[in-house]
């Protein structure tokens, strides 16, 4: 066996084996046309290589000749492939050369089997034998063919194309791939082209090793090829990696994760939303699925953050009620971004979801807890009025016994005016609706409820809280002043819990100047607005002020410098004030006595 | 002194109550005229109408208290009926000590408020006999002159013409004379009557 025939026959193998398992990586990935190239390089590779041994073993001139002849079909399949395995690979190189080269090549192909024997030379004479590598090997001596000069014209475009092609790349910043494959390619071509060329033109008396060459671009080719084959599967182990990461601190945070392929209306879903609502493996979800499970009273606000998110900045945000299949409702808190595609169109949402049932629960809790401390403080408030209270029914109760005796008194004596009769009546009617009125208003500040929200004139709100305490203000002769502005935003808020607030400061106020010489008891309510603050109500009085250090503790629960107060009024008025989004503050005045002022904000958010 | 139709003066802050209360007082034949506060009362009224005030007692600026005291201060004045809602003991104390011919509650029942109202006017009929009387007494007294002035002081303590004429240093003859003009001017009957009188005029004994 000599050394020839096994290199030969070596580098043909390998050329094949590689090719072999190219082809079956293209079987797999039918859209990976990179490999079928590199599998056609290869077998014309291996092609090749038999038909350069053909020629070093040929022992004719015709035998030479025609292997010669033959071996440029492989010679020109290698190229083309070549062209475009590198076009793809280096994802450059300008087309029209790429087809020129093509086109070269073809011609020169079809040159070849016109021209006898062949493209290269016009006539072979002789064949002398030399040694070589421990064989006698053939090399041809004859007259070359001018037209041979296309092949190697065709071969020298090729260079210029890979060398474009791979500055292209290496601009774009792939450095390594052009150097790499353009490297390599561009070396490989000028050593098989010179080779050759050397040879043909007699220069060299060498046999033909350009299959040499070839194996070498194949093997690099190969190695490119299989760096990428393992980057992918080194990606796919780190992505597993990160997903398990994911997983678990999902898992640990009880968290479910869900996507939702817009276009195809798709919902996945992780085991943690699945078993949740009881869905199998691999029952499919969709949109529609998705609303049903909702609570019916949230399914518009979660229709609107989704159409927000699709229409606009992507990102979605919400808090809902499902309604679990065993009947369970438990809150959930979702966020997620939507993907668009080119034209801006949503095409997916991804995002989480956390349940949130234990912390709604507890703020329900608070909030419930709140309404019933206002409203414990607002009945010991009421029970504190009460005087004044029971005057204001008083007067119309007054009013309307000394109409109906007066009306009994009339119809004793004969011709009774009728019209004066009719007079009475319609008063004693008008005082019975004015009692009414007060026990109704009377019956909302007793009643215990929940925070209502409603659009309010604050005016409004000091004047009915001014009238029922105003019998208390003479009765403690206490001069009132109003001072109202003339138009005041309405602003949003719980009209008990607002009236509240207003009475606790008015009756402090009272207390407050409880000391003071009756002549000097002055109590001012002022109404004002601001834009920076939105509506300020403030209570002044004349009493003895508060001492510098207090003017915050007075606000903590159980404070009070009053031997039968409890000391939370205004703890709960700060509480009120601050759930309507105000401040709750005092402040000495200059001269005498200390006013208490809370700011709100106006209805439509008006508060800078 | 004016013989007029007493006059029942309501003054209560609250329009419905005044209403009400007047219409009560006209419906058992009594005067009746309304007020809003103690200041307009108090600025509009004639001191010589007869008749009786009918006041809330917690009223804004100046109280039912207050305006009594003032019109008391004033000299002049009509017998007080205060009304209340607030049936405080302290407060309706007070009212009875500073003079008020009754305190009542409100929702007032019409027997109570007419029979008050009732006596009061009769009380202040009495009150300003008694003034007119008194009036009268003091305009006789002040026709006197110094000098009867003294006789009458000595004669009604007690003392005899002679001793008079005595203390005084005339004779028992001058004092019989001053002392006849004295009973004519004083339009006394009798010596009782004229102790009476004087008394009544605040002339004090020597």
């Amino acid at each position: 066996m000599s050394w020839v025939t096994i290199i030969w026959s070596m580098t043909a193998a390998t050329c094949l084996t590689l090719a072999g398992v190219h082809l079956l990586v293209w079987l797999r990935a039918r859209d990976s046309w990179i490999n079928v190239l590199f599998t056609v390089c290869a077998v014309a590779a291996a092609a090749h290589a038999g038909f350069e041994l053909g020629m070093m073993r040929a022992t004719t001139t015709e035998q030479y000749g025609a292997a010669l002849r033959w071996s440029h079909l492989p010679g020109a399949v290698l190229v083309v492939a070549l062209v475009w395995f590198a076009r793809l690979y280096l994802r450059a190189g300008r087309l029209w050369l790429a087809w020129l080269v093509c086109g070269l090549r073809t011609l020169a192909l079809a040159l070849n089997f016109v021209f006898s024997p062949n493209l290269n030379f016009r006539e072979i004479t002789s064949l002398r034998q030399i040694p070589w590598w421990g064989e006698t090997v053939s090399i041809p001596i004859g007259m070359t063919n001018p037209w041979t000069l296309i092949g190697q014209l065709s071969s020298l475009l090729l260079l210029i194309f890979v060398v474009d092609a791979s500055i292209t790349a290496w601009r774009r910043g792939d450095r390594r791939r052009a150097l790499a494959m353009g490297g390599t390619l561009s070396l490989g071509i000028i050593a098989a082209a010179g080779q050759a060329a050397l040879l043909v033109w007699g220069i060299l008396p060498l046999p033909y090793i350009v299959s040499l060459v070839f194996l070498s671009i194949v093997l690099v080719m190969g190695y490119e090829l299989s760096r990428d084959v393992l980057r992918a599967a080194q990606l796919s182990r780190e992505l597993r990696a990160s997903e398990e990461r994911m997983s678990l601190a999902a898992t640990a945070a009880d968290l479910g994760m869900w996507e939702w392929d817009i276009v195809r209306d798709e919902v996945w879903a992780t085991d943690q939303s699945r078993i949740r609502l009881d869905l199998g493996e691999s029952e499919r979800m969709n949109f529609n699925r998705f609303l049903q499970w909702l609570h019916a009273d949230d399914r518009e606000a979660v229709t609107q953050a989704l159409a927000k998110a699709m229409n606009g900045g992507g990102e979605y945000d919400s808090e809902y009620r499902m309604v679990c299949p065993d009947g369970q409702v438990r809150w959930v808190a979702a966020a997620g971004r939507v993907e668009f595609d080119a034209g801006h169109k949503p095409i997916r949402l991804r995002g989480i979801s956390m349940d949130i049932t234990r912390r709604k629960q507890a703020e329900l809790q608070v909030q419930q807890q709140r309404d019933e401390l206002a409203h414990l403080s607002r009945v010991a408030l009421l029970g504190e009025l009460s005087g004044s209270l029971a005057h204001e029914l008083n007067q119309p109760l007054t009013a309307i016994l000394s109409n109906a005796q007066a009306a009994q008194r009339f119809l004793a004596h004969d011709g009774a005016d009728l019209n004066e009769l009719r007079e009475i009546l319609k008063d004693i009617v008008a005082d019975d609706r004015r009692a009414g009125e007060v026990i109704h208003r009377l019956r909302q500040l007793f009643k215990k409820g929940a925070t209502q929200r409603q659009r309010l004139e604050v005016n409004e709100l000091v004047r009915e809280g001014l009238k029922l305490v105003q019998s208390e203000l003479v009765n403690k002769n206490v001069e009132l002043h109003t001072e109202l502005a003339l138009e005041l935003p309405a602003i949003s808020g719980d009209r008990v819990q607002l009236q509240q607030v207003l009475l606790n400061l008015i009756a402090n106020a009272c207390n407050a100047m409880a000391e003071v010489g009756a002549s000097n008891r002055k109590l001012v309510v002022r109404t004002r607005f601001s834009v920076g603050e939105g509506v300020r109500v403030t209570v002044s009085d004349r009493g003895s002020g508060i001492p510098a250090g207090n003017l915050e503790r007075i606000f903590e629960p159980f404070f009070t410098t009053r031997p039968e107060g409890l000391g939370l009024g205004l703890a709960v008025c700060r509480t009120i004030i601050g759930a309507h989004h105000g401040k709750l503050w005092a402040e000495n005045q200059a001269e005498r006595g200390a006013s208490f002022h809370f700011t709100l904000p106006t209805a439509k958010g008006g508060q800078a | 002194m004016t013989s007029e139709a007493p006059v029942v003066f309501v003054v209560d802050d609250e329009e419905s109550v005044r209403k009400a209360l007047a219409r009560l007082l006209r419906s058992a034949g009594f005067n009746v005229a309304v007020f809003g506060s103690p200041q307009e009362f108090l600025h509009t009224q004639n001191p010589d109408t007869p008749g009786c005030l009918v006041l809330d007692i917690a009223m804004p600026g100046l109280d039912g208290l207050e305006l009594q005291q003032a019109l008391a201060a004033r000299g002049a004045g009509w017998p007080v009926i205060f009304l209340t809602g607030r049936a405080d003991i302290p407060m309706s104390v007070q009212a009875m000590k500073s003079g008020a011919v009754d305190f009542l509650t409100k929702p007032v029942n019409d027997e109570s408020l007419l029979a008050a109202v009732q006596s009061a006017i009769e009380k202040d009929r009495t009150d300003r006999r008694a003034r007119a009387e008194l009036a009268e007494v003091q305009r006789r007294l002040a026709t006197l002159t110094p000098r009867e002035r003294e006789v009458l002081a000595q004669v009604v303590s007690g003392k005899l013409n002679k001793q008079i004429a005595a203390d005084l240093g005339t004779v028992e003859k001058t004092i019989k004379v001053h002392r006849a003009r004295v009973m004519a001017k004083m339009n006394a009957q009798s010596l009782a009557e004229l102790v009476r009188l004087a008394e009544r005029a605040g002339v004090r004994p020597p």
